[in-house]
């Protein structure tokens, strides 16, 4: 791995060859190959569910490679838990962090930390010594004695002190083994100074649940220290973070890797990846597709590397019949318990007949907009106005329960991003969850199973959903039958708005075609269809329109059928210097062939820059 | 490195999640674990007391239980008290709201009964004044529920806290009332003269059963047939998916306790003017909690319930007649009963999980380099939401506290 000119020179820290990791029949990651220096910080970038986390799970002890080896420091390493990769000086940041929130933060920096052997007869020895040497002088007044030294075993007092704290010290040892904390509380000062180290300000006397997210994560990455890890892997470190916050982390990452520590960052904000890392590995479905130094990338060049070029899928696309304007949603702003801007004055219009697609790194507001929509989630401020089908009177659904939208006969259908936590209930059988939108009809108090006995046995049999019965509970169906029964039974309830989150996510290639056949055949029935989703091939294949979100504000609105990878790519990401960027490609475009080289020729999709304008041009 | 070691070996003990019983054979072990708790209990007999006690222990549970037509009476009267109260919990606790507060809210019952008796009794006549009594059980009943639901639905209040909060607070003002009621101190209210349930066909406690049986069937229709039964469903298993429906979680919450609280009213009234026709503080007798137990035994149906709670009452009534024939001391009694319950719970973790020992195991398997392999597929099916032809969820114990951790699959 001769490729990375200016680190090649320091030594390895970890070296990662040929893992491949499966779940089931996914692939997690296949066959990547990443190295570590020693005092580098290096980029992980990647889409939502390109692999970058199991991998580095993987470092961290969290899963076990299917196949491959990692080397620490040269010798080869078997990670087989979180204590093991301590062992080999690798801490990882969990991206959800992992604290008691009743400790303080030493209590919880110390926690799980194992205690050095205490041997008793040690201590004792040590006590003995302790009361043998001279510790007092007694001043006598006349000069021609000599000085008088007292030593703690001298007087009867202080034998038996001695005696009494050689006893007690079983106990102690008992104490220590059952990890009482006063007797680990001395050991704050060893923690207070790791945080001095590297400048972390912070109160470590402070309990976890007085803490803001960023105190959080500082707790997180000091234990991680405290730990003795040379290696520290932080998982979306910036995510919860306020760009000052995220400003003091870098300068505490750059302090660490000035002590020689190494750094591996999962982001997929590029701009902070130029910011900070000295090399960047680029995740594609999995695979390692490249590993550039910083200084010879730019965003562009990142931007291809990581949404790759287009495949063709094939999914049919039928141009819109007649579309009207069926659901119009202007200023819609949102902001979550925690103070976080979830949605930022979103302003678009559903077409029925039409797919609109709404694209964006996971988080950046899309399931905030579809269960605002839906009546989940009170908005602070905007509107949300149905227009019935044939030209009625507008309905305002803006603050309305779902009851009260289902009352004001507006039939939207929603196919949430949880499935079994939301769209169904995983206990009940697949009739039971049939009814959950359609139990109120018929005669009042009593249920009527009959109807969604017979729509459940269609469903089974027009979706091909593989179950040993209706009565089956659906939690133990496959994921991708269990998309069947959530997606058929939203339809079925004949919409005229139906918004789907990540309908496909987690299922393989024939369930995922089933879920797009039927979503085109809503179109087709005139029915306004949004489609949150994360693949950029299936999002330029399948919808008409396409809405790119970043960080709650809609940084674009695009064509399907013209649009580019590269050009969601950008608006996904960097989303309001999308225009500058995209004037620097062009001006950038010869200096691309000049960094590809870089990673021993492995760009397999990075065909000819011009590719892109025929696409443009289309 | 010597503990990586350790875990490639395969665990001695491997269990296993099961979900493919057919249901008459997971009935022959929970049958199996009651035979076994009696014979778990005579051979305890036969050590506390003497040799010949093994055998008598079948023939005085028995008779304890069926020996009389009294006694038959009084298995029957005390299940149908028992069945009504787990009855009342059975909705409260599949929607997951943990309502143990029945026992207050069944005294509660009790204590607007007396109160009826008292200032109603001599001015009406007795069908007037028990239809008063049960209005007013009902009410009261249907109240001291309904506080803890409206706190819960409306600011998300520990339900657990305060319902247990509430009986104590029940039973301070039944004490209270006693206390006015007895001017003389003893602190013991006496029979009362009025309310008495009319005896049917010459049976004192027909009623108090025929109430149960109404109770049931009721309850059994309500749960599986009626739309409040399916929305309560759904709200106990989660509120997201209520709420994405558009079901009114505050309305089904405090709807679902009036019910509770109406039905331990029911009980309140059984007791008082059916049983005891008389109140003290300790009337329930921590029937509220066991009650909680048997319904929860029954798999919150109130079909199973029946059974769950005649079993319960057959045991205690059994052990307490077989200690008294041994003369031994409650205790006895008391360890019959444990030993009992203690089988008859543990016996649905053989219903859920199946145990499979290594040393039971083909043994060819042993040493064999495999082993680590084995183990990692496990791990991929097992952090699968769920895989295709899935039969059983593997959990290796070494891997429980990964799987913990293991949060997301995908990044």
């Amino acid at each position: 791995m001769a490729n990375d000119r200016p680190a090649s020179s320091r030594p390895v820290a970890i070296r990662m060859h040929g893992i491949t990791k499966r779940f089931g029949e996914v692939v997690a990651n296949r066959d990547v190959d990443l190295t570590v220096y020693e005092g580098e910080i290096l980029s992980l970038l990647g889409e939502n569910g390109s692999g970058k986390t199991t991998l580095m799970n993987m470092l961290a002890g969290i899963y076990f490679p299917d196949e491959g080896e990692i080397f620490a420091y040269g010798k080869p390493a078997v990670i087989r838990s979180p204590r093991d990769a301590y062992h080999h000086g690798i801490g990882m940041v969990h991206q959800h962090f992992k604290l008691v929130d009743l400790f303080t933060a030493a209590d919880n920096i110390i926690l799980g930390e194992e205690a050095p052997e205490f041997s008793v007869r040690k201590e004792a020895k040590a006590l003995s010594t302790e009361a043998s040497t001279p510790r007092y002088l007694i001043d006598n007044d006349d000069p021609h004695e000599p000085v008088k030294t007292v030593r703690g075993t001298d007087t009867r007092k202080g034998r038996a002190l001695l005696v009494a704290r050689k006893l007690a010290l079983p106990l102690k040892k008992l104490g220590k083994k059952l990890k009482f904390n006063w007797l680990a509380r001395n050991r704050v000062s060893a923690v207070q100074a790791v945080a001095d180290r590297y400048g972390f300000d912070i109160d470590l006397k402070q309990k976890i649940y007085d803490m803001s997210v960023s105190e959080k994560q500082t707790v997180e990455i000091i234990k991680v220290l405290y730990r003795g890890a040379n290696i520290l892997i932080l998982d979306e470190p910036t995510a919860v973070l306020t760009p000052q916050e995220t400003e003091k982390l870098f300068a505490v990452l750059r302090a660490m890797r000035a002590d020689g520590k190494s750094i591996i960052i999962i982001t997929h904000k590029l701009n902070e990846v130029m910011e900070i890392s000295d090399r960047v590995a680029v995740l594609r479905k999995g695979e390692h597709v490249a590993t550039v130094n910083t200084a010879d990338a730019d965003i562009p060049l990142l931007t291809e590397l990581m949404v790759g070029h287009k495949t063709e899928l094939d999914i049919e696309r039928d141009a819109p019949e007649q579309p009207e304007d069926r659901l119009t949603v202007e200023g819609l702003s949102f902001t979550d318990r925690e103070g976080v801007k979830k949605l930022d004055g979103v302003s678009f219009t559903a077409r029925s007949g039409e797919i609109l697609g709404i694209a964006g790194i996971a988080g950046s507001g899309q399931r905030e907009l579809l269960e605002t929509i839906a009546g989940l989630i009170k908005p602070a401020a905007g509107s949300i106005t149905y227009l019935p089908p044939g030209g009625g009177k507008p309905e305002n659904l803006m603050r309305k329960t779902p009851e009260q939208i289902r009352e004001l006969g507006v039939r939207l259908s929603f196919v949430p991003e949880d499935r079994l936590g939301m769209g169904l209930v995983g206990n009940m059988d697949i009739i039971d969850n049939m009814m959950l939108r359609s139990y109120r009809r018929g005669i009042p108090l009593i249920l009527d199973r009959k109807r969604p006995k017979q729509l459940a046995e269609r469903i089974i049999k027009e979706l091909e959903v593989v179950t040993p019965s209706s009565h089956t509970p659906v939690r133990r169906l496959s994921g991708g039958n269990v998309q069947k029964v959530l997606v058929g039974r939203e339809i079925a309830a004949a919409p005229t708005v139906l918004m789907a989150a990540y309908p496909v996510r987690g299922l393989d290639i024939n369930s995922s075609y089933t879920i797009y056949r039927l979503l085109n055949e809503q179109k087709k029935a005139g029915v306004a269809v949004i489609y949150v989703g994360e693949d950029l091939d299936v999002l330029l294949e399948l919808c008409d329109r396409l809405l790119v979100i970043c960080d709650g504000k809609i940084t674009g609105v695009l064509d399907g059928r013209t649009a580019t990878k590269e050009q969601v790519g950008l608006l996904m990401t960097a989303g309001h210097d999308a225009e500058e960027a995209d004037k620097e490609r062009a001006d950038d475009e010869e200096d691309i062939p000049a960094a590809e080289p870089l990673p021993e020729g492995e760009l397999p999709t990075a065909a000819p820059a011009g590719e892109d304008e025929e696409d443009i041009h289309d | 490195m010597t503990d990586i070691k350790k875990k490639e070996r395969e665990p001695l003990v491997q269990i296993s999640k099961r979900t493919d019983m057919p249901k008459w054979q997971a009935w022959l072990i929970r049958g199996g674990a009651v035979i076994a708790a009696l014979f778990i209990g005579a051979v305890v007999a036969a050590i506390l007391v003497d040799g010949q006690s093994f055998g008598l222990f079948f023939k005085n549970i028995f008779e304890g239980v069926f020996g009389t037509e009294r006694r038959i009476w009084n298995l029957l009267q005390n299940g149908a008290v028992m069945l009504i109260i787990a009855l009342a919990l059975a909705p409260a606790f599949r929607m997951r709201f943990w309502n143990i507060g029945a026992e207050g809210q069944v005294l509660m019952g009790g204590l607007a009964c007396v109160v009826c008796i008292k200032y109603f009794g001599d001015k009406v006549n007795e069908p007037v004044l028990l239809l008063i009594m049960a209005a007013m059980s009902i009410a009261f009943g249907a109240a001291w529920a309904v506080i803890p639901a409206i706190f819960k639905a409306q600011w998300n209040t520990n339900e657990t806290l305060f319902t247990l909060m509430m009986n104590y607070i029940a039973m301070q003002l039944v004490s209270y009332c006693i206390c006015i009621w007895v001017p003389n101190g003893s602190g013991v209210l006496g029979r009362l003269p009025y309310g008495h349930f009319p005896t049917l066909g010459g049976y004192n406690y027909l009623l108090n059963v025929l109430i149960a049986v109404i109770g049931v069937v009721v309850l059994f229709i309500y749960m599986r047939f009626s739309k409040h039964g399916y929305e309560l469903a759904v709200v106990g298993e989660s509120t997201n998916t209520a709420k994405y429906v558009g079901i009114n979680v505050k309305k089904v919450i405090i709807r679902t306790m009036i019910l509770s609280g109406v039905l331990c009213g029911v009980a309140g009234l059984v007791l008082v003017a059916g049983t005891n026709h008389s109140l003290s503080v300790d009337a329930v007798g921590g029937r509220g909690f066991t009650a909680i137990l048997v319904a929860w035994l029954g798999k919150f149906n109130p079909l199973i319930m029946v059974g769950t709670s005649l079993l319960y009452v057959f045991i205690d009534q059994g052990t307490a007649y077989t200690a008294v024939a041994f003369q031994m001391s409650d205790s006895f009694a008391d360890i019959i009963t444990g030993i009992f319950f203690f089988l008859v719970i543990a016996c649905e973790f053989f219903v859920n999980y199946r145990v499979r020992f290594r040393f039971l195991k083909s043994r060819k398997k042993d040493g064999s380099p495999a082993a680590p392999e084995t183990e990692s597929a496990e791990e991929g099916e097992e952090s699968l939401p769920a895989a295709e032809t899935e039969e059983e969820e593997a959990l290796p114990v070494a891997e429980a506290a990964t799987a913990a951790t293991n949060e997301e699959v995908t990044a």
